[in-house]
């Protein structure tokens, strides 16, 4: 679902930065809206896609050295690694949450032509980075159990 | 000290096989509280990264080169180029070459163009009598045009991280971009020559010739209006991205409806998978930055190459150097981000072009994509050929001893640009 979402964002994006080129040109009426809501669309799709590309372990690691162990020793390293991911995306979901509690508590707002309330950017953080320290977590105790699920899948070619 | 340590940390955690983004936002987590500094300035840094107009056009090219991609793009482009030069002696391989070269005017990866041509190309190549070892190399080479000339992923990465235009990159890329293009046809000819390989096919009549180029046509038209469009003003890369996007739908749905609306889901959540893997580095890769930064790391290298690179020359051999060394176990994307907010105030000291220095650091980037045992375009290639050969496995040492010749081209071409800084700045600043 998430990855719909992200999927369904970048799309709309370009949609919306083609749009304010066609009115700036063509109806001489440039939008006030497109740039920011562009931006702040992709920071909702980059971090609710988080968890999805941690789930298929298709984030981008170095895999030339682990390629060589033993599948045991690989295994160990997939569970150090989605323990880390685990560790550090919660961190960041409850500092992120801290964050946002601020952002209201002072009324803070967007320094830009919408002044739209900051906690709006702040959400996807919180949501989109404990989502990913949850299938983290998920993954590990799956491990136990479905070893295949944390192993090397074929290296990702589509850069 | 303190840098020593946290280079080799990271290094560890690298070849671990930690994911990237993590390894980087994780270190950088430690630091700033190592530090007893607010770690609030984690989420604002990974927010910051993603909240930005400029990095918009990232997606937005992954998004524009999947639709051609997947409309046939690749296809029309290599018929049309191998009906022009085709019967050149080795004609193939030229045109292999200049199917790359203009694939790199809507694609912004180097991977994608070599996988794209590759697909055609292999088996065209390889049943006309081409050496195979030759002809993956050449495929595995001609994909890293792709990053130079624009719109190139890499250097809206590096424009980000060194804040600088990205325009003036996109254009400075073009000269080394056909200087590049150019060495590989010449030695795509002289190989072909000496080697024996004929590999050439029939001369098309001129009929055949304008029938196969009208198919690639739309493709060409979307390619110069995105770099008139730039080159001109009218647009920034980022809007560039967004028409060359809905463009190639309008291309690929409604003109040559190649596509079907169907397809858009799964090409739209392929560039999605894609985007955010590079976008979620460059978010890692700003908390890490952030924190080296506070530990004054960046200051302390510019103290040391100061000290002993007194040339700029000596400092811009030497990392072309490094990077050809890490290039060889480090991923292209974060050796960049790695790098350069480290060498960043060394630029400055030393009074070097950022643009020049852009373009000679995205061309040893490219000699990182072939070089073994992380070269993805290796790895693309070989699992091209596998695909389209009857004998099924392709050993990866095949296509290393391919690429060698054009390691050496493409280090060749490094110093003509470092010899003659003008062939890369001419058309950003003197046209």
């Amino acid at each position: 679902m998430a990855a719909w979402i992200s999927a369904a964002f970048f799309v709309i994006i370009g949609i919306i930065i083609t749009y304010e080129v066609i009115m700036r040109y063509i109806f001489l009426d440039p939008t006030s809206w497109v740039e920011e809501s562009a931006r702040i669309l992709q920071v909702y799709a980059v971090f609710f896609a988080c968890a999805w590309l941690v789930g298929t372990r298709e984030h981008i690691r170095i895999t030339v050295i682990t390629g060589l162990l033993r599948p045991t020793i690989q295994l160990w390293l997939a569970r150090f690694s989605l323990s880390l991911i685990t560790l550090i995306c919660g961190v960041g979901a409850l500092y992120s949450a801290e964050l946002m509690n601020f952002s209201i508590s002072i009324g803070q707002r967007t320094d830009s032509t919408l002044e739209l309330p900051m906690w709006l950017l702040q959400v996807p953080l919180v949501v989109g980075l404990a989502l990913t320290a949850l299938q983290a977590v998920s993954m590990f105790i799956e491990s136990f159990y479905d070893r295949q699920r944390i192993m090397d899948p074929n290296p990702r070619l589509d850069l | 000290m303190i840098t020593a340590i946290i280079f080799i940390s990271l290094f560890l955690l690298l070849l671990a096989g930690v994911e990237i983004a993590f390894a980087l936002a994780g270190l950088g987590i430690v630091l700033l509280i190592a530090a007893d500094l607010s770690p609030l300035l984690v989420p604002q840094a990974m927010m910051s990264s993603m909240d930005n107009f400029i990095l918009l056009a990232v997606p937005l090219f992954i998004l524009m080169a999947n639709v051609l991609l997947r409309g046939g793009a690749g296809d029309d482009l290599f018929n049309a180029v191998q009906t022009w030069v085709g019967h050149w002696p080795g004609g193939l391989a030229v045109a292999t070459i200049l199917s790359c070269a203009i694939f790199s005017s809507i694609s912004g990866s180097s991977v994608a163009t070599a996988a794209t041509i590759g697909t055609v190309a292999i088996p065209a190549m390889i049943s006309r009598g081409y050496d195979k070892t030759f002809v993956y190399g050449l495929l595995a080479a001609g994909g890293t045009i792709g990053i130079l000339i624009p719109p190139s992923i890499p250097m809206i990465v590096f424009g980000f991280v060194m804040s600088e235009s990205i325009v003036d990159l996109f254009l400075a890329g073009i000269g080394p971009g056909l200087l590049l293009t150019l060495v590989f046809v010449i030695y795509a000819v002289v190989r072909s020559h000496f080697g024996g390989i004929q590999g050439s096919t029939k001369r098309y009549s001129w009929n055949a010739r304008w029938a196969a180029s009208r198919k690639a046509l739309p493709t060409l038209m979307l390619a110069l209006l995105m770099l008139a469009g730039i080159y001109f003003g009218v647009f920034t890369p980022t809007e560039a991205a967004g028409i060359g996007f809905v463009s190639a739908l309008l291309i690929t749905l409604v003109l040559q409806r190649s596509i079907t609306i169907n397809q858009l889901g799964s090409i739209a959540l392929e560039s999605a998978r894609t985007s955010v893997m590079v976008l979620f580095i460059i978010a890692g890769a700003k908390v890490f930055g952030q924190a080296i930064a506070l530990y004054q790391v960046p200051q302390e290298v510019t103290a040391a190459v100061v000290m002993h690179l007194v040339l700029p020359i000596a400092f811009i051999l030497a990392i072309c150097f490094l990077l050809l060394v890490m290039g060889c176990v480090l991923e292209t994307l974060s050796m960049m981000l790695l790098m350069l907010p480290i060498i960043e105030p060394s630029l400055r000291d030393l009074n070097i072009d950022p643009i020049w220095f852009g373009i000679i650091f995205t061309m040893m980037i490219e000699c990182a994509l072939i070089t073994p045992p992380v070269g993805l375009n290796l790895f693309v290639i070989q699992a091209v050929a596998r695909a389209s050969s009857s004998t099924g496995a392709v050993p990866t040492g095949a296509v290393a001893r391919g690429v060698l010749p054009f390691v050496l081209l493409i280090m060749f071409c490094v110093g003509l640009v470092i010899a003659m800084p003008n062939i890369a700045l001419y058309i950003p600043f003197y046209l």
